[in-house]
């Protein structure tokens, strides 16, 4: 009885809470903005969003109205299609190229016309590799947002502490000690060299069943091997040809390449990465159990907070070169780095067709790729780029190591992606990164490292030859 | 132990008639004891069993939750040394943050927990409502498409539904039921889910005697089903209550899209451990957590006894 | 019991008025009136949960069906008809052509065995020693139930922790005990499909316990009495008095386990993020939305395969109906 009473005494109690907030908050109106800009929350924080929406609202008086929501995602299909009080959607990975044929995208042409700064368009502004792709049948329709950095991040301090060099190269036999005055230090001796410094309690490499981390390296020796300009070549889908392992085996050498690392050294990463959880190769790394972690631009950002620098201070490592790396005019390896999240439609800022301010959200764009806002985009990301030419941006001194890593591999990599607007890429019959189907071969490759690597493309070459004129019909 | 169970709604007259039928069963028993005593050995060797089974599969279902609770204490960098290590120092901060700094459009942690009670108990009741109706129809009335219709409700469950959001959004927008707590609770109201399956094979169970009294009294259709059935329905009706609360506490989905201005509490509680996840916080995160489900466990503390035992008296007798 | 509340039809209160003559022979037109007040009461009753059904589920999902016989054309940018396509490719693919969608179906299906031969005996079997009263009875119901309760992630992530070849402690206690070559949990296929069922047992024990100690709660207690004065063993009592008594019941947990095949979804997500080896229908579904490419083919992967598996459901709910005979009490 007593027990009921008190259910009863608590709900009425919860029931008028309640009443009180729905007419408290019914009592006071939602302010009219100017402009609404809606952010997929993700990894890189509501911070920058929320430092440009200010300092536009300082400069031209308009009210600005961000929403940071971590589910737009899969609402921004509904929004476009229903409609919506949102201006700019900033999104991750969407078929954009979809809603721009369906009209629910407003078209950008006149935006990349305009001027950004004395003489300078907003077109020449964002990266030429991007540009190409974000046209859908002769129109702009998106703005590619970032142009992501990934690799090999290593413990700065450690590497220090025991005296090891950051490797150049993948591996170099002469030089077992690597000491960078005898030579090129290799990747290879390098992981020798730190199981034997530290008696195998630290490992070289950690990482995760999200393998998808180790593309950032193998795909920058798959550019490496094949030059960037191949890689263009092969996101065009011109023929079949382009997935021939005889003809263009590049991307199957630098699988091998990994194979050679990682499954046949299960020595030098910590024990079964292929069964670990994000989070715990993270753990390991930040708390020195391990060197290197493959990973990307908001690494940094991510943990901040999470560890000690007395453990570790981080660093993003050019991607050692693989023998046989094409080389320039001075016959030295041409850096490349691969542009993370650019696979198939890559991420997007759009503006809805809907929208009843675009010309507020065009301005809006204009403005953030000014280089003073490319500057603090990057500062509030901790390191994160947008797709934009940055030459004309400088950090500030106290920038982390990590950061300005990651600035100096973008402005003196040839950057590429693996971004294509194929109809077999659209219709998501083909997906570029591990044709066919889009399956990465790390975890198998651990698990069984005798797999054929050569009868593998082969079969995936021989499937897609076969499709290839369904495809395209 | 109790060998019987006294009824809780029953007077002390009746209860000191029962103590004293015990009283003779328990000589009947006894007197059966004499000649069979292995059984009593058996029957408590075997509950002992069962209990080390319950106790170690209990320990591993408390262990995430105690984990859960000291790790929600630490800072991130402790967290980050050692995620089994017992908490050096204790962040209540990690709490005090959530429960009074947090606000989503304005709306404090209280509040949305205030606009969660509300949607959560009239959506129950609702779905409830329509659940047992049509549960109740379909397994006691023969009529032609009965079955079409239990199979419609199979059909329901299994589809699996991702992808409707712009068709379901397009019809609320039509029928301007968007941001309105009435649409959200039409949107609850289903009858053919997964409480219509268990209500329509609870129903089954229940005896049309009942009925059958009540319409030679002159009961009509309606007045057995609010009077009699539902009554006699109540633990089941609790049980998958209960179970419905829960899943509607913790659905965030809707309430999102269709009330943006009046976050729920799971709302407010998912978009602060996205934020969360995105610094890897996972010691705010636990914590934002166990607020969020106290709650739900205080509840079900409350009611799990009406559900379990016994309390609903076999109703023909009397 | 025997008040009136509401009367529909005046002619049944002086039908009624005498007890013995409504026993010795229904009064003339009792048969029409009885039949009209059904219909009234079940075409009342079922309106709302229907036209609520219609709106809300079946014009909802009507897009997706006729989505799913149709393609987008890029050229136009309309989605146009395409008639089987994507039927033919749903049953090509799983025939064989995507190894990915392949494995996924025979992942979903096994989910099957899992939750009806595995997780439903068991949830029976706790729930009858819980009814029993075993030591502790209290505090085991609330204890049991608590996976219902903690969020999805902080189960999957206590219990991927715990697995951690160098962060967990289950490795440390196997090599403890001796075990010598331990697997990798969640490294390959077959290991972390199979400690994905390992979880959904574990984990999902606790809404069954509920629904059907609510099923044995009501069990009239003389009957249980009566088994304890004749001295029936607990296997009898459990096989033959209660599992028979609450099997409609048992049968709905059991056709809900078999609905699982179909939106399981969560668990391999939290589990195993962005492995293609142990997806699920509802989550290659799900992925596939998210994505936004070819749309008409996740409709009609969902639809065909829910129309192929509610009909053996149904089947299989059909069969389970006539194990035990139907007891009301």
């Amino acid at each position: 009885m007593k027990a009921k009473f008190l259910r009863s005494l608590v709900l009425i109690m919860a029931l008028v809470m309640a009443l009180g907030v729905g007419l408290a908050f019914s009592a006071c109106s939602t302010t009219e903005w100017d402009l609404k800009i809606s952010v997929v929350h993700k990894e890189y924080g509501q911070r920058w969003i929320n430092a440009l929406a200010r300092k536009f609202e300082d400069e031209t008086g308009l009210v600005v109205e961000v929403e940071a929501n971590p589910n737009l995602q899969s609402e921004i299909p509904n929004r476009l299609q229903n409609g919506s009080d949102d201006d700019i959607f900033f999104s991750h990975g969407i078929t954009w190229e979809l809603y721009a044929a369906q009209g629910y995208l407003e078209p950008l042409d006149d935006l990349y016309e305009m001027e950004v700064s004395e003489g300078v368009t907003f077109g020449s502004k964002v990266l030429p590799q991007f540009r190409s792709a974000a046209q859908f049948n002769g129109h702009y329709y998106k703005v590619p947002w970032t142009n992501g950095t990934g690799g090999l991040v290593y413990n700065k301090k450690m590497f220090e502490d025991n005296g090891w060099s950051v490797p150049t190269v993948y591996s170099n036999p002469n030089n077992p000690d690597c000491d960078p005055a005898v030579g090129d230090v290799g990747l290879m001796e390098l992981c020798e060299k730190i199981l034997a410094d530290t008696d195998g309690e630290v490992k070289p490499f950690v990482w995760s069943s999200e393998t998808y981390y180790w593309d950032y390296v193998v795909f920058d020796w798959w550019a490496q091997l094949a030059g960037v300009d191949a890689i263009e070549e092969y996101t065009q889908l011109g023929s079949a040809e382009v997935f021939n392992p005889e003809t263009h085996p590049e991307q199957k050498e630098a699988l091998k390449a990994w194979k050679n690392l990682i499954a046949d050294h299960p020595e030098y990463s910590m024990e079964d990465c292929a069964g670990k959880q994000y989070t715990a190769a993270q753990m390991e790394f930040v708390t020195g159990r391990a060197a290197m972690i493959p990973c990307a631009q908001w690494l940094e950002s991510g943990m901040m907070g999470n560890y000690d620098e007395s453990t570790c201070v981080m660093d993003l490592m050019p991607t050692p070169f693989l023998d046989g790396a094409k080389t320039g005019a001075d016959d030295k390896p041409i850096r490349v780095n691969y542009s993370v999240g650019s696979t198939n439609s890559g991420d997007s800022i759009l503006i809805p067709e809907d929208s009843k301010h675009k010309d507020t959200a065009k301005q809006f764009l204009q403005f953030m790729f000014r280089d003073d806002n490319l500057k603090l985009f990057t500062e509030e990301t901790y390191g994160v780029q947008l797709a934009a030419d940055y030459s004309n941006v400088t950090l500030d001194d106290d920038a982390t190591d990590f950061m300005k890593s990651v600035y100096e591999i973008n402005a003196n990599s040839q950057k590429f992606d693996l971004l294509s607007s194929a109809l077999p890429i659209l219709q998501g019959y083909l997906s570029l990164d591990w044709p066919v189907e889009g399956v990465q071969h790390y975890a198998s490759l651990v698990a069984d490292p005798s797999t054929d690597i050569d009868a593998m493309y082969q079969s995936n070459y021989e499937t897609i030859a076969g499709n290839w004129s369904k495809w395209f019909e | 132990m109790e060998d019987t169970m006294i009824r809780s709604d029953t007077l002390p007259a009746e209860r000191g008639e029962a103590r004293a039928a015990d009283a003779a069963e328990a000589r009947v028993i006894d007197a059966g004891k004499l000649q069979k005593p292995r059984r009593k050995l058996t029957k408590d060797w075997a509950l002992w069993v069962v209990f080390a089974v319950f106790l170690i599969y209990a320990i591993t279902l408390v262990f995430p939750f105690v984990w859960m609770l000291f790790n929600s204490v630490k800072s991130n960098q402790e967290y980050f040394r050692n995620i089994w290590a017992f908490p050096q120092s204790f962040h209540i901060e990690n709490y005090t943050n959530v429960l009074f700094n947090y606000s989503v459009h304005n709306v404090s942690l209280f509040g949305m927990f205030g606009i969660s009670i509300v949607i959560t108990l009239c959506g129950t009741v609702l779905s409830l409502l329509m659940s047992s109706i049509a549960a109740y129809v379909i397994a006691k009335y023969k009529f032609f498409g009965r079955n079409a219709l239990y199979a419609l409700a199979v059909f329901v469950m299994a589809v699996p539904v991702a992808g409707t959001l712009p068709a379901q959004y397009n019809i609320m927008q039509t029928l301007h039921l968007t941001n309105s707590f009435i649409g959200v609770l039409i949107l609850y109201a289903g009858g053919f889910g997964f409480n219509f399956l268990i209500l329509y094979g609870f129903f089954k169970n229940l005896s049309w005697e009942y009925a059958e009294a009540a319409l030679i009294d002159g009961c009509t259709d309606f007045g057995i089903f609010f009077k009699i059935m539902l009554p006699m329905a109540k633990p089941a009706l609790i049980a998958v209550g209960v179970i419905h609360a829960i899943g509607l506490w913790n659905d965030y989905v809707t309430p999102s899209i269709y009330l943006p201005n009046t976050p729920t509490l799971a709302v407010g509680v998912n978009l602060l451990l996205s934020e969360l996840r995105g610094q890897s916080a996972y010691p705010e995160m636990f914590a934002t957590m166990i607020i969020a489900l106290i709650p739900i466990l205080v509840v079900f503390i409350c009611f799990q006894k009406t559900i379990m035992e016994n309390t609903v008296a076999g109703g023909l007798k009397g | 019991m025997s008040k009136m509340t509401e009367s529909a039809v005046p002619v049944e209160e002086t039908a009624f008025s005498d007890e013995s003559a409504a026993a010795a022979k229904p009064p003339r037109g009792h048969g029409l009136n009885r039949k009209k007040q059904k219909t009234i009461f079940i075409c009342v009753m079922l309106a709302f949960p229907l036209v609520q059904l219609f709106i809300f589920w079946f014009l909802v999902n009507v897009n997706t069906i006729i989505m799913s016989f149709q393609e987008f054309d890029w050229l136009t940018g309309k989605y146009i008809f395409n008639g089987f396509d994507n039927f033919i490719r749903v049953f090509q693919e799983i025939g064989g052509t995507s190894q990915v969608t392949q494995r996924t179906v025979i992942n979903s299906v096994l989910y099957l065995p899992i939750t009806c031969f595995i997780s439903l005996p068991l949830s029976i079997l706790f729930s009858y020693f819980l009814y029993k009263k075993v030591p502790g009875s209290a505090a085991f119901r609330v204890i049991f139930f608590l996976p219902s309760i903690i969020p999805v992630a902080v189960l999957t992530m206590a219990f991927s922790f715990s697995f951690d070849a160098t962060l967990g402690f289950v490795n440390p206690i196997l090599r403890a005990l001796g075990v010598q070559n331990i697997p990798s949990w969640f490294g390959q296929y077959p290991n972390n499909q199979i400690m994905i069922f390992a979880y959904c047992i574990w984990a999902g024990l606790g809404t069954n316990i509920v629904l059907i100690s609510g099923a044995i709660g009501r069990i009239p207690i003389e009957i249980m009495e009566y088994s304890k004065l004749e001295g029936v063993s607990k296997t009898r009592e459990l096989f033959q008095i209660a599992i028979p008594l609450v099997w409609p019941t048992i049968t709905t947990t059991f056709v809900l386990g078999c609905t699982s095949v179909f939106t399981v979804m969560m668990q391999p997500l939290m589990l195993t993020p962005g492995n293609s080896d142990t997806l699920t229908i509802a989550l290659m579904i799900y992925n596939g939305v998210l994505n936004g490419r070819n749309l008409p083919y996740y409709s009609a992967f969902g639809l065909a395969l829910s129309v192929i598996g509610v009909p053996i459901i149904l089947v299989i709910k059909w069969a389970l109906g006539k194990v035990y005979a139907d007891v009301e009490y």
